[in-house]
């Protein structure tokens, strides 16, 4: 068989994009977890937050155990599995337990720094911490998580804006279910 | 260095580029492999039997409770295979053989 120069260009290119596609799709595939772990969290503690403001201190709970099962999720996720997630071993896990230790640092530096801040700017700028680094994160892995991280922050800067009361209120039911609809949508190839 | 027509044929083509994008031992489902390489269910089984046959891919069927699932897993010769072949393109693209 001869195989021009133009079939070789053209083939090639064919190669490039159906790789791209599977490491966009596994890239997907890595997020959607998260993306619904913290959309049901935060919804659960807005929500408790709104209805039954005498347990807001729900966050104190939920947040660590969220911390726990996203670690339990990478834990899963860089196992040299079958998945073809992530799998590059124990220095991954590693990596990503102190990703997370950094990030816990830098928000609660952070807010340190800017104290005193109200329960409400404090909502906003965890928020807009998570939205603007998937939006980063999307950059490398795919325009959908990007899409997903602008989406969620400017319907938080919709709602500290415009929204006085029942913040938490639409926190949850903009937010927070955007957060669940875009782990769905990330899950569908 | 010659041409794999075995992988160069399109449809197998996107199905070993896929493939081969995954790391160490990972398998893909026949659903997501058939949405990916953008093949029919038919025409998809027809291509991943050629290359079985062929060596470079392993097929596994299992029960998830009822659910029959496929999953597809590139070999270690299908790798290599596939390589080459991205090789010998590549080489064609520098030389600049007609």
């Amino acid at each position: 068989m001869t195989i021009s120069k133009q079939e070789a260009a053209r083939v090639l290119q064919e190669i490039d994009t159906a790789q791209q596609r599977t490491s966009t799709m596994l890239g997907y595939r890595a997020a959607a977890p998260y993306c619904l772990l913290w959309g049901c969290i935060r919804l659960l503690a807005n929500l408790t937050t709104e209805f039954v403001p005498a347990l807001a201190h729900i966050w104190n709970v939920l947040t660590p155990v969220g911390i726990l099962l996203s670690m339990w999720i990478m834990h899963r996720q860089v196992q040299p599995s079958r998945t073809g997630l992530l799998n590059d071993g124990k220095a991954s896990r590693w990596r990503y337990a102190l990703a997370w230790l950094i990030i816990i640092g830098f928000i609660t530096a952070t807010i340190f720094i800017m104290h005193p801040i109200n329960a409400r700017q404090m909502n906003a700028f965890i928020s807009f911490f998570w939205a603007f680094l998937y939006a980063l994160i999307g950059l490398w892995t795919g325009w959908r998580i990007v899409a997903i991280g602008i989406a969620t922050a400017a319907t938080v800067l919709i709602g500290y804006t415009f929204i006085t009361a029942h913040f938490n209120l639409w926190m949850a039911l903009a937010v927070d279910s955007l957060l669940i609809l875009g782990s769905l949508w990330l899950r569908k190839v | 260095m010659s041409s794999d027509e075995i992988i160069h044929q399109s449809t197998r083509l996107k199905i070993m580029a896929t493939l081969n994008a995954l790391r160490g031992n990972a398998g893909i489902d026949f659903v997501e492999l058939k949405q990916l390489s953008k093949a029919t269910d038919g025409n998809l089984g027809s291509h991943l039997a050629t290359l079985e046959k062929a060596g470079y891919i392993s097929i596994e069927k299992e029960f998830v409770g009822r659910k029959p699932r496929t999953r597809v897993n590139i070999t270690r010769d299908g790798r290599r295979a596939f390589e080459q072949h991205v090789r010998y393109l590549r080489d064609i693209l520098e030389a600049g053989q007609p």
